[in-house]
C-alpha cells in the first residue's frame, strides 16, 4: 500500500496529465490566463494590507515595521494557507464528484490527493515567485537561507497528502464533510499566523497556536524567506515526523474504506 | 508480457454480494463495527463461481438479465471488487463495456486520448507512439483538437472504441455487442475484435445474442442467479440454455445449479421488454449448413434460417439478410419489410424466417452474411450480427464483376431495324389469354397454339411435366416459343428451381419476354435469345408461312422464304448441367440440338427429356430418325410414348422399325410438287408418303426419354398424377 500511495511513480504519466489539466482547467477560457494566479494573490494583499495598516492600524509584532514589511509578511502567510484552504476544500468532493473513475474504469484513485497537492504546489510556486521578488526588491536582496524553503514545503506535503486521503474517503460517506472543511478553513484562517506573528499573541495562548498544523509552516516559511534565519532543525524534522504519521494514518484509512466507495457512490 | 504458463482468468469460489444501504454513512458504520451490527441488505449477483478461462481463449457468458453476467465482467476488469474468493487476472484488460467513461468533456480528444490511455496503463512515450494510429482508425480527424463536449456521440464512442483496443490488451471484455458505432465504423470495430481474437488475444464475451455467442467462442458460462450451471462447449451449452428458456425458465434436474438457489425465482421474461434478439442463425449452402460456404456463381441454392424472440407486445419485428464484399460493400440486401413478408410469431413472441437465394448469382469474391432484426420500420434495429459466415465464390471465368444479373442477348448482322430490339411492351395484336390452369400468356394475332380457343396446348404433355417437376429442379425448353412450357415450368419448379429457355425467332422472343418478365425478375427464368445446333456460329431462321410454332433452322418445303440470320451455339457452351427436365421440340432439328448438349446430358443423371418426334422433319433436315433413336439409346435413355392412358415403354417397341421403314423415302422429290402448298396440304402429302412406304405411326408426337435408373421413380410419378 505504502509504495502505491507515497511513491506512486507507475503513476507518474496519469498524476502529471490531471494535474496539468487541474491547472489548466482553472484558467482555461479566461482572458488573463495563467495571470489570475499572481493578480489574485496580489489583489488580496493589497486589501488586506490596507484593511490592516490603514484602518486598524495594526503593526507586525514588536518591531515597527514599514508597510511594506507588513505585505510581505502577510503575503507569506498566505501562501502556505492558500495551499492548505485549495486542498482541505477540494479533498471532500475528490472522489465523490468522479462516479466514472470509481465505478467504470480501473482507476488508481489513491493519486487524487496527489493531483491536487501538485496542482495547489504549482500555484504555490508562482506566489512565491511574487514574494522573492518583491522582497529583493524592497530590501535589496534575498537571504541566503532562502535554499532552505524546499525543505520547509517537503515537510508540508506529507500533511496536506494525509489530510487529502482522509477527507476524501470520508467525503464519500459522510456528505456533511464538505461544509464542515469550508467552515474550518474560515476559522484557520485567523486561528492560524496570517495575519500576525505568533509572537504578538500573549504567552499562555502561543503553545496552543503550535496544535495548528499550519502555525510551524508559516513561521518557518517567514524565517527562511524573511528573517534570513535558518529553520528550527529539530522542529523541522518533529514537523515532518508528525506530518508523516498523519499521511500514513490518511492512507490507511483511504485503503481501509475504498473497498466501500462503489456501495454508496 | 505475461509469463504462458498461467490462465488468463482464474476465479476460485468467487462471490460477490452487494449491499444496500439506506445512506452512505451507514456504510461507514458497518465498516467501523465489523460486522457486530448489521445496517445493510444484501444481494448475492455471484455466488462460489470457479472458472479458468486459458490465453487465447474466447470465453462467452450467457444467462438471464439479473443472473450475474455484468457483475463478473465488472469484476474481472477491476471495476468492481469481488466479496468473497479471489479472481487472478494475468495481463492487460481493456473493457469495451462503458466507453467514453473516462472521458472529461471540457478535454480536448487529444488530452483525452493520453488520459485514458494513461489510465489503461501506457506510458507517455508508448501513447505517443500510437497516437496517429488511435486518431486515424477513429477518423475523428481534425475534431481531435477540440473539446470532446462538442463531438457527436458518434465520434465519442469512436474515439473510445479505438483508444481501448489500441492498448494491445493482453485481454478484451465485450459486452452484447461485437461491433460499436455505426455504418462503416461498426465494421471496422468488428474486424478489429476479429484481428484480436485471431491474434491470440483473450476475450471474455457476454451476449444475448445466442448464436453470436455459438459462432464467437471457444468455451461458453452459463449463470442463472449468480451461480455456474454449465460451462462447455457452445453448442451444447446454448442448446441447453435453450431448452431451459423454452421450458419457461425453471431449471430441470440436468442443468442446476450446484446449489440450490435460496431467493425466489424471477418469472420467465426471456426478452427484456420492448426487445428483440436473435436465438439461432444459419446459414446453408444447398442443405449444407457452416460457417465456410464454398459455392460457384449460379449452382448453389443459400439459405439463412433466423430465430428470434421478441417482446409479444411489440409489433412483429422485420428482419434483414445482407451480403457483403470485403468490409464495405453491401452487394444486396434482403428486408422482409421491403419484400411485403410479415413475420410471424407465437404467442411468447418467438418467431423464425427463412431466406432463400435460389441459384445464387454470385461472382467469385468471398462475401459475408448479415443478419439484423429490426423494429416494425426497419429503422431501430434490435440486433445484429456482421459476418455470421462468409461465402467464398470460386468462378472459373476471368470476366471481371460481383454478381449475373439475368440477361439475354441478342445480335443481328447490320443494323436492319426490324430485327433491331426485342420490343419491350405488347405488340399490337397481342393479347392476354387465360389458360385453364390459371396462367395468363401473351399471344399474338395468329395464336398458333390455340391458347385462346382451348385454353390448354399439349394436355398429355403438360400433365406429364406438371406431375416430373419438383420444387428447385433446373429446366431447359429448347424452342420455347412464346413461354408456354416455360411459365408452366417455372412455376412448377418454384424460386429455387430455374428454367432456361431457348428461341431464336425474334417475334417469338418478344411473347416469350413479356410472358416471363416477372419470373425473371425473380431470378426464375432465363432467357436464349439463339438456336441450339451441333456447332456454334450463325444459323439461318426460315419462316413458316402460317405457324409460327414451325419456323425451322433449315429450308423447308413449309419454310421456302429468305430467312433470317440468328445466333447459333452448342448447347453445351451454356454449362447448364446438371438438368432434371429438357423440354425440346425445333420441328426436326432436334437431333443437332442434342449432339451439341452431349456433355450436358451425361452430366445429368436424372434428366428426362420430353421430345418431339417427327422423323419426316428429321429427314428433310438432314438427319435419319433411326440413327438417331440408337444414337439416343446410346446416350443411356429409355424411350416412352404416350398410349393414350399413360407413359410406357411398350408404346414405343416398334419405333426403330418404323423409323427404318423411312429410309428409302426420296424427300427431295415429295417435297418438291408441295412448295406452294398450305401447311394442312403439305402435313396430308407428308402422311400420305409416310404411309406409302409403310410407316403406321403418327408423323408428328411426343416421346419422353428417361435413364433406365430413373424409370421406378417416373412411374411413382405417373402413379401419384
Amino acid at each position: 500500500m505504502n509504495h502505491a500511495y507515497f511513491l506512486p511513480w507507475r503513476q507518474r504519466t496519469l498524476i502529471w496529465q490531471f494535474a496539468r489539466r487541474e491547472v489548466l482547467a482553472r484558467y482555461r477560457g479566461t482572458l488573463l490566463g495563467l495571470g489570475w494566479s499572481f493578480l489574485t494573490p496580489l489583489l488580496l494583499l493589497a486589501v488586506y494590507t490596507f484593511v490592516f495598516r490603514v484602518v486598524f492600524k495594526a503593526r507586525w509584532g514588536a518591531q515597527g515595521a514599514d508597510d511594506f514589511e507588513f505585505a510581505l509578511q502577510v503575503y507569506a502567510g498566505l501562501l502556505v494557507f492558500s495551499l492548505f484552504a485549495e486542498v482541505i476544500s477540494r479533498a471532500p468532493r475528490l472522489v465523490l464528484d468522479q462516479p466514472n473513475l470509481v465505478k467504470k474504469v480501473v482507476f488508481p484513485l489513491e493519486i487524487l490527493p496527489w493531483i491536487i497537492v501538485l496542482a495547489g504546489l504549482f500555484h504555490l510556486a508562482l506566489n512565491l515567485l511574487v514574494l522573492l521578488v518583491a522582497a529583493a526588491i524592497t530590501r535589496g536582496g534575498l537571504p541566503l537561507s532562502v535554499v532552505a524553503l524546499p525543505l520547509v514545503l517537503a515537510s508540508f506535503v506529507p500533511l496536506l497528502l494525509g489530510l487529502g486521503w482522509f477527507l476524501a474517503a470520508l467525503g464519500v460517506f459522510i456528505r456533511d464533510v464538505g461544509q464542515i472543511a469550508s467552515l474550518a478553513i474560515s476559522l484557520l484562517m485567523f486561528l492560524s499566523p496570517v495575519f500576525y506573528p505568533i509572537s504578538s499573541l500573549p504567552d499562555r495562548w502561543q503553545p496552543w497556536l503550535q496544535v495548528n498544523p499550519l502555525t510551524p509552516a508559516i513561521e518557518q516559511l517567514r524565517r527562511v524567506v524573511l528573517d534570513g534565519q535558518w529553520p528550527e532543525w529539530p522542529q523541522l524534522a518533529l514537523q515532518l515526523v508528525l506530518a508523516s504519521v498523519l499521511a500514513w494514518a490518511g492512507a490507511r484509512w483511504f485503503a481501509a474504506t475504498r473497498k466501500g466507495f462503489a456501495d454508496v457512490i | 508480457m505475461s509469463s504462458s504458463g498461467l490462465p488468463a482468468i482464474r476465479a476460485e469460489a468467487l462471490s460477490k454480494c452487494y449491499l444496500l444501504y439506506d445512506r452512505p454513512q451507514d456504510r461507514l458504520k458497518q465498516m467501523l463495527w465489523r460486522g457486530r451490527r448489521r445496517y445493510y441488505r444484501e444481494f448475492w449477483a455471484l455466488r462460489e463461481m470457479g472458472f479458468e478461462v486459458p490465453r487465447g481463449e474466447v470465453f462467452g457468458v450467457i444467462g438471464r438479465n439479473g443472473a450475474g453476467k455484468s457483475t463478473l465482467l465488472q469484476i474481472v476488469c477491476g471495476t468492481l471488487a469481488p466479496s468473497s474468493g479471489t479472481l487472478a487476472v494475468h495481463g492487460r484488460v481493456a473493457a469495451l463495456l462503458e466507453l467514453g467513461a473516462g472521458f472529461n468533456p471540457e478535454f480536448s480528444g487529444r488530452e483525452n486520448v493520453f488520459l485514458a490511455a494513461s489510465i489503461l496503463g501506457l506510458s507517455t512515450a508508448e501513447i505517443e507512439a500510437r497516437f496517429g494510429q488511435i486518431v486515424d482508425f477513429s477518423g475523428i480527424g481534425d475534431f481531435i483538437e477540440q473539446p470532446v463536449k462538442t463531438y457527436s456521440s458518434g465520434m465519442y464512442v469512436r474515439l473510445a472504441f479505438s483508444v481501448a483496443t489500441s492498448v494491445d490488451p493482453d485481454i478484451l471484455v465485450v459486452d452484447e455487442a461485437l461491433a460499436v458505432g455505426d455504418g462503416e465504423f461498426a465494421r471496422k470495430s468488428f474486424d478489429r475484435i476479429m484481428t484480436m481474437k485471431h491474434q491470440g488475444t483473450t476475450i471474455l464475451f457476454c451476449s444475448h445474442s445466442l448464436y453470436q455467442v455459438e459462432a464467437f467462442c471457444d468455451r461458453v458460462l452459463w449463470l442463472e442467479q449468480g451461480r455456474l450451471v454449465m460451462l462447455g462447449a457452445p453448442q451444447e451449452v446454448v442448446r441447453r440454455y435453450t431448452a431451459f428458456l423454452l421450458g419457461g425458465g425453471a431449471l430441470t434436474n440436468e442443468a442446476k445449479p450446484a446449489t440450490a438457489a435460496a431467493s425466489p425465482s424471477t418469472p420467465p421474461a426471456t426478452t427484456p421488454a420492448g426487445h428483440a434478439h436473435f436465438t439461432r442463425v444459419e446459414v446453408a449452402l444447398d442443405g449444407k449448413q457452416g460457417r465456410h460456404l464454398l459455392a460457384s456463381p449460379g449452382e448453389n441454392t443459400l439459405t439463412v434460417n433466423l430465430q428470434f424472440e421478441s417482446d409479444p407486445s411489440l409489433p412483429p419485428p422485420v428482419v434483414g439478410v445482407t451480403l457483403d464484399y470485403g468490409s464495405l460493400l453491401a452487394v444486396t440486401c434482403a428486408v422482409s419489410r421491403t419484400d411485403g413478408i410479415t413475420i410471424e410469431r407465437d404467442a411468447l413472441g418467438r418467431g423464425e424466417a427463412t431466406l432463400t437465394y435460389p441459384r445464387l448469382a454470385l461472382r467469385k469474391g468471398e462475401y459475408l452474411v448479415g443478419v439484423y432484426l429490426g423494429c416494425e420500420n426497419a429503422l431501430h434495429i434490435y440486433d445484429s450480427a456482421l459476418g455470421v459466415a462468409t461465402l467464398a465464390v470460386k468462378d472459373s471465368l476471368p470476366e471481371p464483376g460481383f454478381v449475373n444479373l439475368p440477361h439475354s442477348w441478342r445480335s443481328s448482322p447490320g443494323h436492319a431495324p426490324t430485327q433491331a430490339a426485342v420490343p419491350a411492351t405488347a405488340t399490337a395484336g397481342w393479347r392476354r389469354v387465360d389458360l385453364a390452369d390459371g396462367r395468363t400468356l401473351w399471344v399474338d394475332a395468329a395464336d398458333s397454339l390455340g391458347l385462346a380457343a382451348n385454353g390448354i396446348f399439349e394436355p398429355a404433355e403438360s400433365a406429364l411435366c406438371v406431375s416430373l417437376l419438383r420444387p428447385g429442379d433446373r429446366v431447359l425448353d429448347i424452342g420455347a416459343n412464346l413461354g408456354y412450357y416455360t411459365t408452366l415450368f417455372a412455376e412448377r419448379v418454384g424460386p429455387t428451381g430455374r428454367v432456361d429457355a431457348i428461341e431464336p425467332d425474334p417475334d417469338n422472343f418478344g411473347l416469350l419476354d413479356a410472358n416471363t418478365r416477372e419470373l425473371r425478375t425473380q431470378g426464375r427464368v432465363r432467357l436464349h435469345a439463339l438456336a441450339l445446333s451441333d456447332r456454334s456460329g450463325g444459323a439461318r431462321l426460315f419462316h413458316s408461312k402460317d405457324n409460327a410454332g414451325m419456323h425451322r433452322l433449315y429450308a423447308s418445303v413449309c419454310c421456302d422464304g429468305p430467312g433470317i440470320e440468328v445466333p447459333a451455339r452448342r448447347g453445351d457452351e451454356l454449362a447448364l448441367a446438371p438438368l432434371d427436365l429438357l423440354k425440346i421440340d425445333i420441328e426436326g432439328f432436334e437431333p443437332h440440338a442434342l449432339r451439341g448438349l452431349t456433355a450436358t446430358l451425361a452430366q445429368s443423371p436424372r434428366l428426362k427429356i420430353l421430345c418431339e418426334y417427327s422423323p419426316l422433319a428429321m429427314l428433310e433436315a438432314g438427319s435419319d430418325p433411326r440413327l438417331w433413336l440408337q444414337w439416343m439409346k446410346a446416350q443411356g435413355f429409355r424411350i416412352l410414348g404416350f398410349d393414350g392412358s399413360g407413359w410406357t415403354e411398350a408404346a414405343c417397341a416398334d419405333l426403330e422399325q418404323q423409323a427404318g421403314q423411312l429410309a428409302s423415302i426420296d424427300i427431295a422429290g415429295l417435297t418438291a410438287p408441295l412448295r406452294h402448298a398450305d401447311n394442312t396440304a403439305i402435313s396430308t402429302a407428308a402422311a400420305a408418303a409416310a404411309a406409302a412406304h409403310g410407316y403406321t405411326r403418327p408423323i408428328v408426337e411426343n416421346f419422353l426419354f428417361v435413364r433406365a435408373g430413373n424409370l421406378a421413380e417416373i412411374s411413382r410419378c405417373f402413379s401419384d398424377a
